[in-house]
């Protein structure tokens, strides 16, 4: 078996090797990055919703309180703003969902379904919990989800769900007065999810790996290509020479030509010793036939 | 704005005085703001009498300030310790101290929105005098059609909610403090009949005062002429226009008599 081939057996094993280990590793922590980002994004969803519902609530709803007694209007309500925000942000990123999921809403649109009001019972037993990230299956697949406790802590909440009786009327003429009331300061009935698809970090991470082995590979085969090359151009081919040379020499034929590299590495090294070893072979039969 | 027997024209900065008749554009808004800090705004094509304002003392009873409502919209924001507020219109009134409410006025009908704090209602007899009154909360909205009874409804009819001026759905902001010294509003033409005529119609408590106020506006023949074509409905100008018709008769003649006239009494 040639020299190269070995060579290359043995690179072409290293690479492989190299190669799955580094992709399975670069897969789960690209994998892993990807939930990371994505939850990431959540929470400053989450914040921008929270900072939109302190907004509407501290100066958005003081300006409309006259206006309410007329007629009601869902912008001077917190919970509405902050979807009406996220709304807007899914023009641009679709992939996310939102939802203040209560357990007793006013809005029956943010009624609790059987597993955001497991999530809000379990941050009511869990006080101190203040972020569920979790997994679920959905028709539409696996979905990835944070959840975050709100609790009551500006009494101004209470004007519109203490009682029916202390509510605003207009309030009651849309909503009805059998919902969204007898919530108390600091208790735990709503809370905030943003949900997105699994498949979003799968993808992400499919893509980003794809890339990246794409990549690797690319510069194995470079690299392949460059050791290939150098061991032509450096071992293989003088030491086809010499060998060539040693041959002729060894048939008898003391006028083949000589074989000089320039260079001061190891094959240099042996082609000035190979030619002194030729001469002095040369010289040693000149003297025996004199 | 019809200010004695003159017509003005209004704008904004202009000090209002007692009698003062107010009458708002198409589209049109006018806001008046009382020492005392209450304040009263008037939508489109509304016509307002200050019958009269809030003088001396503050919550005196016989000391409430009374604003006719003859036609068209007026929101009231009666500011607390700022006296009382009577806002009447020729089928319905609101007397509040504290209470916000929004009276609406036509021809035909009437109604009233207690925006906030609490008022009493009445309804106003044909002489402009009130009714018995009731006691009513925030929310509650009434409305009287002419020669109908006074209707209670827990909320606003969604004929009302339309057409309320979209100003009154808002706080009323205080501009007083743009206006140090007060603006003249500029003189424009002496009042004819046709301006005042509703005015001259009205309930009698209104208009007690109008026969001496627009007296001088008989030396205007057409003002005259309307007035004796409509006399039926403002008789009391009877005695102004005919007055001959109102002197006491003439005494008879005495017969001849060359006695003295001391003769004629015992001593």
């Amino acid at each position: 078996m040639k020299l190269i081939v070995k060579f290359n057996l043995v690179l072409f094993l290293v690479f492989v090797i190299a190669f799955l280990t580094v992709g399975y590793v670069s897969r789960r922590l690209l994998q892993r990055n990807a939930k990371e980002e994505i939850l990431e994004n959540a929470r400053i969803m989450m914040e921008a919703a929270l900072a939109v519902r302190s907004y509407t609530n501290n100066q958005v709803k003081p300006l409309l309180e006259t206006q309410i007694k007329y007629s009601f209007l869902p912008q001077s309500v917190p919970a509405y703003s902050a979807n009406e925000y996220f709304n807007q942000l899914r023009k641009k990123f679709p992939d996310y969902s939102y939802k203040e999921a209560t357990l007793n809403p006013t809005n029956p649109v943010n009624r609790a379904t059987d597993w955001e009001a497991d999530i809000v019972r379990y941050f009511r037993q869990s006080s101190e919990q203040t972020e569920l990230v979790g997994e679920r299956d959905t028709p539409n697949g696996r979905s990835l989800y944070i959840a975050r406790p709100m609790k009551i802590k500006d009494a101004k909440c209470l004007y519109c769900h203490d009682t029916p009786e202390s509510a605003p009327r207009t309030m009651i003429e849309r909503y009805g007065s059998n919902n969204g009331f007898g919530w108390k300061l600091n208790d735990i009935l709503t809370a905030q999810i943003v949900s997105a698809p699994m498949q979003l970090p799968i993808q992400r991470a499919k893509t980003a790996f794809a890339g990246f082995m794409v990549s690797l590979a690319a510069v194995f085969v470079v690299i392949f290509a460059a050791v290939n090359a150098m061991l032509i151009f450096l071992v293989t081919r003088p030491a086809n020479r010499l060998s060539k040379i040693a041959n002729e020499v060894s048939l008898g034929n003391l006028e083949v030509a000589d074989f000089q590299m320039s260079g001061k590495d190891e094959i240099a090294a042996l082609s000035e010793s190979f030619s002194r070893m030729r001469k002095s072979l040369v010289e040693a039969i000149k003297m025996l036939e004199t | 704005m019809i200010r004695e027997t003159t017509v003005l024209q209004g704008t904004e900065g202009v000090r209002l005085h007692q009698g003062d008749i107010i009458e708002s554009s198409d589209p049109g808004f006018a806001q008046l703001e009382f020492a005392g800090g209450t304040t009263v705004a008037l939508g489109p094509s509304t016509r307002l009498f200050l019958f009269s304002h809030p003088r001396g003392k503050m919550g005196d009873k016989a000391n409430t300030a009374q604003l006719v409502l003859l036609s068209g919209w007026l929101k009231g924001e009666t500011a607390v310790n700022g006296g009382a507020y009577r806002y009447a219109s020729p089928l319905l009134a609101a007397e509040t101290k504290d209470g916000t409410v929004v009276l609406h006025a036509t021809a035909q009908a009437a109604e009233i929105f207690i925006e906030s704090g609490s008022a009493s209602i009445a309804e106003v007899r044909p002489n402009g005098n009130l009714g018995q009154s009731v006691g009513v909360k925030a929310g509650q909205f009434f409305s009287r059609r002419a020669g109908k009874n006074l209707t209670n409804n827990p909320r606003p009819t969604s004929t009302f909610l339309e057409s309320v001026p979209r100003p009154f759905r808002d706080t009323l902001p205080s501009r007083l403090s743009r206006f140090g010294k007060p603006v003249e509003p500029r003189h424009d033409h002496e009042v004819t009949y046709p301006e005042i005529q509703p005015w001259l119609n009205i309930g009698q408590t209104w208009r007690r005062g109008f026969v001496e106020r627009f007296q001088s506006r008989l030396k205007d023949a057409e003002f005259r002429k309307a007035l004796e074509d409509h006399l039926n409905n403002h008789p009391e100008w009877d005695p102004v226009l005919h007055p001959e018709k109102y002197s006491p008769p003439a005494p008879p003649t005495p017969p001849h008599n060359t006695d003295s006239p001391h003769g004629r009494y015992p001593r």
